[in-house]
C-alpha cells in the first residue's frame, strides 16, 4: 500500500463548450489527505468522479501508481479505490452491518482472504467509525450522521489503498463533523492516500496535508495549509470578503468570513 | 442464558427466526399443494392409490389398476411439475426484476416481456405445435427484453423509464397477440384465453421437462449472482464504485429474464401476478438478501401456482377456469395491501 500514487495530469472535462475541469494536475501519496475546496460549480465533484474513473477526460490522464485509469476494468478499480458519496439510496432495506459487508465485494474472489479475515475487516472498519453498536439496525431506520457513518465504514471496508470522498461532513452537525475528520485523518496516517472535497474550510486546515482551491474548473492555488490560506485568495475565490487568522485553540489557521451586512452589489 | 449471549455475539441477522418460520411454511406448502395437485380432479382417486402410482413408477410396489396410472402419472404428475416450475420460474424472475430494477412494480409481465412473448409463442405454435411455441416464446420474450433496454437506453438504467416504457408495450403487445391468434388458424393456435390468462390444462410430460430443465438451469445462474444483485441494491453508482459493470449485468438479468418467461409463456400462456407479489411476500420472510429472496422466491412462486391451480380446477366445477384469473384475483389484493401498508409505516 506504501508505494501507492495517484497521479492526474493536466485533466480537462466538458461538456459541450463548457469546461467543468481545465487542465487540471493532482498528486496524492499515501499518508496524505489532499482537500479540494472552492465554491459551488468550480468542478470539484466532477474531478472527483474523474478520478474515481467513473467520467473520462477529454483530454489527460488518471494514474493510480503506474496503470491509467482509462484502461482498467470496472472491477480493478475497485480493488484500488473506494468512493464515498452521499448518493446510497435513503430506503436500503439491509442492515447496516450488511451495507459494510457489501464493501468486501470487490475482494470476493480473493482466494488468500479467509472469511474470518473478511469479518475482521468488516468489524474494524464498524468500530473504527463507531458504528458497532447499531449494525444491526436496518440502514434504512438510521439518522443521517448515522448512515453517513456507516457509509464511511463500506468504503474503508473496501480496503484500498486511495478513498475519494465527496463532501464527507455535508449535513453533520459539530460532533459528528470532527469525528468523521478524524476517522479520515486517521484512515490517511495508517498508509491510504485520501482525496476529499470540502465546503468546510476549517476542516480543512485542521485536517488537510495539502490544499487545492479550485475555481472555474481551474486550479488556483495547491500547497500546505499555511500557503495556501491567504485571505486575497479566498476572497477572490469565493467573492467574499475573508480573513485568516491563528487559531486561539490549536496551532495553525482558522479562516473567518467577514459577514457582516452589507447591501447588495 | 447461554442462549441468549451466544445470539447476541452472533453479528447482525434480524431476520433469522421469521426466515426459519417462512421455510417451515413454505416445506409445509410445498407437501400441500402437491397433495392437492396430485388428488384433485374430475376423477375421484384416494390419496393412497395415487400415491401408490407414483411409486410403483420409482420401483416401489406394484402398478395399480389401469386408470389411476393415466390420471395420476400421465396427466397430473406433468401438471404439477409444470406448474410448480412456472411458477418457480415467474418468482425468480420477479425478484431479479425488482431488484435490479429498485422497484415494486418490475414484473415480467407489467414490462411487457409476458405478452411480448405471447406474440412469439402463438406464431410459434402455428409452426410447430407446443415446441414450436416454446422456441418462439424465448425468442420473443428476449427480443423484447432486448428491446424494451434498447427503448430505455442511456448513460445509465433509469427504472422509472424502464417501468414506464414497459407498462406502455404490455398493453400494444397484449393486444397484438389477440391480432396473430385471430389471423391464424384456429385449431392449430390455442385460443386467445390461453395466452393472456394462462393454462396449465395441455401439459404433458414432454413439456414439462423441457420447461422444468431450462428453469433449473437458468435458476443456477440467477443463484450465482445473488451478491451482485445485493450490491445493486445500493443504487447504480454504488454498485459500479465497488466494481459491478451495471450497464452489462442490468442488460444480461433483462435478458435472461426474457428467456426464462418466454419458456413459461410458451408452455403455459402468461399467468399475472405471480412475479409481481410472490418477491415482495418473500422478501418480508427471509429478509432483502437475495442469498435467501432467490432460493425461497422459486418455493413460493411454485406452490402459488400450484395451489391456484388447484382452485382454477375446482372453483367452478366440473367447468376448469383459467390459472392467471386465480393468481391475478388473489394477488392483486395481497398486492395492494403490501403496497398501502408500506407507505404507512
Amino acid at each position: 500500500m506504501s508505494d501507492f500514487k495517484l497521479t492526474a495530469t493536466s485533466l480537462t472535462y466538458a461538456i459541450g463548450s463548457s469546461m467543468l475541469v481545465d487542465h487540471v494536475d493532482i498528486e496524492a501519496v499515501p499518508g496524505q489527505v489532499v482537500a479540494i475546496l472552492g465554491p459551488n460549480g468550480a468542478g470539484k465533484s466532477t474531478l472527483l468522479a474523474l478520478l474515481s474513473g467513473e467520467l473520462t477526460p477529454r483530454s489527460g490522464t488518471v494514474s493510480y501508481s503506474t496503470a491509467n485509469v482509462a484502461d482498467m476494468s470496472n472491477a480493478d478499480r475497485s480493488l484500488q479505490r473506494a468512493m464515498f458519496s452521499q448518493r446510497i439510496p435513503v430506503d436500503v432495506p439491509f442492515t447496516a452491518r450488511a451495507v459494510v459487508e457489501l464493501g468486501r465485494f470487490p475482494h470476493r474472489h480473493d482466494r488468500s482472504l479467509s472469511p474470518q479475515q473478511d469479518k475482521t475487516i468488516v468489524d474494524d472498519a464498524l468500530a473504527i467509525t463507531d458504528t458497532t453498536q447499531f449494525g444491526d439496525r436496518i440502514y434504512s431506520t438510521l439518522s443521517g450522521g448515522e448512515r453517513t457513518r456507516v457509509a464511511l465504514a463500506r468504503v474503508l471496508a473496501q480496503d484500498t489503498p486511495l478513498v475519494l470522498l465527496d463532501e464527507p461532513t455535508t449535513a453533520l452537525d459539530v460532533y459528528h463533523r470532527e469525528r468523521v475528520m478524524n476517522i479520515i485523518r486517521t484512515s490517511a496516517d495508517n498508509g491510504r492516500t485520501i482525496v476529499a472535497v470540502l465546503h468546510d474550510l476549517n476542516a480543512a486546515a485542521a485536517y488537510a496535508n495539502t490544499i487545492v482551491v479550485m475555481a472555474d474548473g481551474k486550479v488556483k492555488a495547491t500547497g500546505s495549509v499555511d500557503e495556501v490560506l491567504e485571505p486575497e485568495l479566498l476572497s477572490d475565490v469565493y467573492k467574499q470578503p475573508m480573513a485568516v487568522i491563528e487559531h486561539p485553540l490549536r496551532p495553525g489557521k482558522l479562516v473567518l468570513t467577514d459577514d457582516r451586512p452589507r447591501p447588495p452589489r | 442464558m447461554t442462549t441468549d449471549t451466544t445470539r447476541r455475539t452472533r453479528p447482525g441477522d434480524p431476520f433469522r427466526g421469521r426466515r426459519r418460520l417462512t421455510w417451515v411454511a413454505l416445506t409445509g406448502l410445498v407437501f400441500v399443494s402437491f397433495g392437492l395437485a396430485i388428488g384433485t380432479g374430475t376423477v375421484p382417486i384416494p390419496m393412497s392409490d395415487a400415491l401408490g402410482v407414483i411409486a410403483s413408477h420409482f420401483g416401489l410396489g406394484e402398478l395399480p389398476d389401469g386408470a389411476a396410472n393415466a390420471v395420476v402419472w400421465n396427466i397430473r404428475m406433468p401438471r404439477w411439475l409444470l406448474g410448480f416450475t412456472v411458477g418457480a420460474a415467474l418468482g425468480i424472475v420477479g425478484a431479479v426484476l425488482q431488484g435490479s430494477l429498485r422497484n415494486e412494480l418490475a414484473d415480467p409481465h407489467l414490462l411487457g416481456i409476458g405478452p411480448g412473448a405471447a406474440i412469439g409463442a402463438a406464431l410459434g405454435a402455428s409452426a410447430g405445435g407446443t415446441r414450436g411455441a416454446i422456441a418462439g416464446g424465448v425468442f420473443a420474450g428476449v427480443l423484447t427484453a432486448f428491446a424494451l433496454r434498447r427503448l430505455a437506453s442511456g448513460p445509465t438504467i433509469d427504472p422509472t423509464r424502464i417501468i414506464l416504457l414497459g407498462a406502455a408495450l404490455s398493453l400494444a403487445l397484449g393486444a397484438w397477440v389477440g391480432f396473430v391468434v385471430f389471423g391464424s388458424d384456429r385449431g392449430s393456435v390455442p385460443p386467445l384465453e390461453f395466452w393472456l390468462l394462462g393454462s396449465l390444462s395441455a401439459a404433458t410430460w414432454s413439456t414439462a421437462t423441457t420447461t422444468a430443465v431450462f428453469v433449473t438451469l437458468s435458476t443456477a445462474g440467477l443463484f450465482m449472482m445473488s451478491k451482485t444483485l445485493d450490491v445493486l441494491a445500493l443504487g447504480e453508482r454504488e454498485a459500479s464504485y465497488l466494481g459491478v459493470d451495471t450497464h452489462l449485468v442490468g442488460t444480461v438479468l433483462l435478458i435472461v429474464s426474457g428467456a426464462i418467461v418466454g419458456v413459461t409463456v410458451g408452455a403455459v400462456g402468461v399467468v399475472a401476478f405471480v412475479g409481481l407479489v410472490v418477491p415482495l411476500l418473500i422478501r418480508k420472510g427471509v429478509g432483502p438478501s437475495f442469498r435467501h429472496v432467490l432460493p425461497a422466491a422459486v418455493v413460493g412462486g411454485g406452490v402459488f401456482v400450484l395451489l391456484a391451480d388447484v382452485a382454477a380446477r375446482s372453483i367452478i366445477n366440473p367447468v376448469e377456469i383459467p390459472v392467471g384469473l386465480v393468481t391475478a384475483a388473489v394477488g392483486g389484493p395481497v398486492f395492494l395491501w403490501l403496497i398501502a401498508r408500506k407507505s404507512n409505516v
